[in-house]
């Protein structure tokens, strides 16, 4: 088990059958996940994810589709529930416009970091490629679409097994400019089982 | 005045300050509005991510704007008498082949053609609080408009979508009005 430093990232190629598991360590943090089929390139994909699952909150049980309507992954294990799967991740142009400001880290610079060492820039993927673990997003009845604080608390974990081979690549999320990490950065665990 | 036939994409260049209006042609015709900007690689294009998260709202309707994956307003949305649509992206294994390759043909980046970039006008999306998720047709009643104005100069891709729950729809119309 690796602890996932405050505003880390890691990518790493996995086989088929081989379980991927992210705690909380003190809790109220989340995590962005995508992956990559391979060798077919195929992306994970939160469209064909909610029609696989006919779901908005999938968890323990669900698939995680690619593009080309593939598993490529079952949640074996979700002891939070909440998982955001409308895609997405925060950038320097969201930030600007939601929050005034550029100059904060971000999951995509993390992912664009890790990724590049299997040639992929931050075109590789897009927000439809991103699993955001743990994440809490309203829906609300009344058309508001809000971040809200993750509901995780230490000890909380995921536990996915994985259906194909895949390059996969997770940010422990730095937003502090939201109430997705209460404002303030944790560590995450993380952990490739066979 | 462009006819929208269902599985037919139409593709437009819309210039800055432009308008685009589109008028379902009766009952239960999903539109699905795929833009990007012209120049710089075909790389800018619609984001619906980006769109929900900016605007704090999955029900973009009137006064909203539609994004661009730089987080640039794409369409302002001036008149809306539907005030129902699917913001949450994707189109389905009939639609996104057709939208893909009419994209690409006018100069979209392929690597850049997901379901982020795909906006459902006149779809209702439900949320159930239980987590159930679906994409339903919406009513339209004869003389629904959906009026976009551009902010940037672009091309939209627009496909009325073919699978529908009744067969007595003929699609849309769309108009361009240059400023």
């Amino acid at each position: 088990m690796t602890v996932l430093e405050p505003g880390g990232a890691v990518a790493a190629v996995v086989p088929a059958g081989a379980r991927v598991r992210i705690g909380q360590v003190e809790g109220g943090q989340v995590a962005d996940l995508v992956s990559f089929a391979r060798p077919s390139g195929e992306r994970l994909s939160m469209f064909r994810t909610r029609a696989h699952n006919a779901s908005w909150r999938p968890s323990t049980g669900a698939v995680l589709a690619s593009t080309a309507g593939r598993a490529l992954w079952t949640i074996v294990e979700d002891t939070v529930g909440e998982n955001y799967v409308g895609g997405g991740y925060c950038n320097p142009r969201v930030n600007l416009r939601r929050y005034g400001t550029a100059g904060v880290n971000t999951c995509e610079q993390n992912l664009a970091r890790v990724l590049a060492e299997y040639g992929l820039d931050r075109h590789g993927f897009d927000p439809d490629t991103c699993f955001n673990v743990f994440m809490n997003v309203g829906y609300d009845p009344d058309g508001t679409w809000a971040i809200r604080p993750t509901p995780a608390v230490a000890g909380d974990h995921i536990l996915l097994r994985a259906e194909t081979d895949q390059l996969v690549a997770v940010s422990n999320c730095p937003q502090v400019l939201s109430d997705v990490n209460a404002r303030d950065l944790k560590s995450l665990e993380w952990e490739v089982l066979p | 005045m462009h006819q929208l036939s269902p599985g037919v994409p139409t593709t437009l260049d819309v210039p800055a300050t432009g308008t685009l209006t589109v008028r379902p042609s009766g009952d239960h015709a999903p539109l699905v509005l795929a833009a990007f900007v012209r120049g710089g690689g075909g790389r800018e294009r619609l984001s619906m991510y980006t769109s929900q998260a900016v605007n704090h709202t999955w029900r973009l309707s009137t006064g909203h704007a539609l994004m661009s994956t730089d987080a640039r307003e794409l369409w302002e949305i001036v008149r809306d008498d539907c005030g129902v649509h699917y913001a949450g992206g994707g189109a389905d294994d009939t639609c996104h082949p057709l939208l893909g390759a009419a994209l690409t043909a006018c100069g979209a980046h392929p690597d850049d053609l997901g379901p982020d970039g795909f906006f459902t006008a006149f779809a209702e999306p439900v949320y159930a609080p239980g987590g159930a998720w679906s994409v339903r047709p919406t009513s339209t009643a004869p003389g629904t408009e959906l009026v976009l104005r551009a902010r940037a100069d672009q091309t939209v891709v627009l496909l009325v979508c073919p699978h529908r729950p009744r067969t007595d729809t003929a699609g849309a119309t769309a108009e361009v009005t240059a400023p």
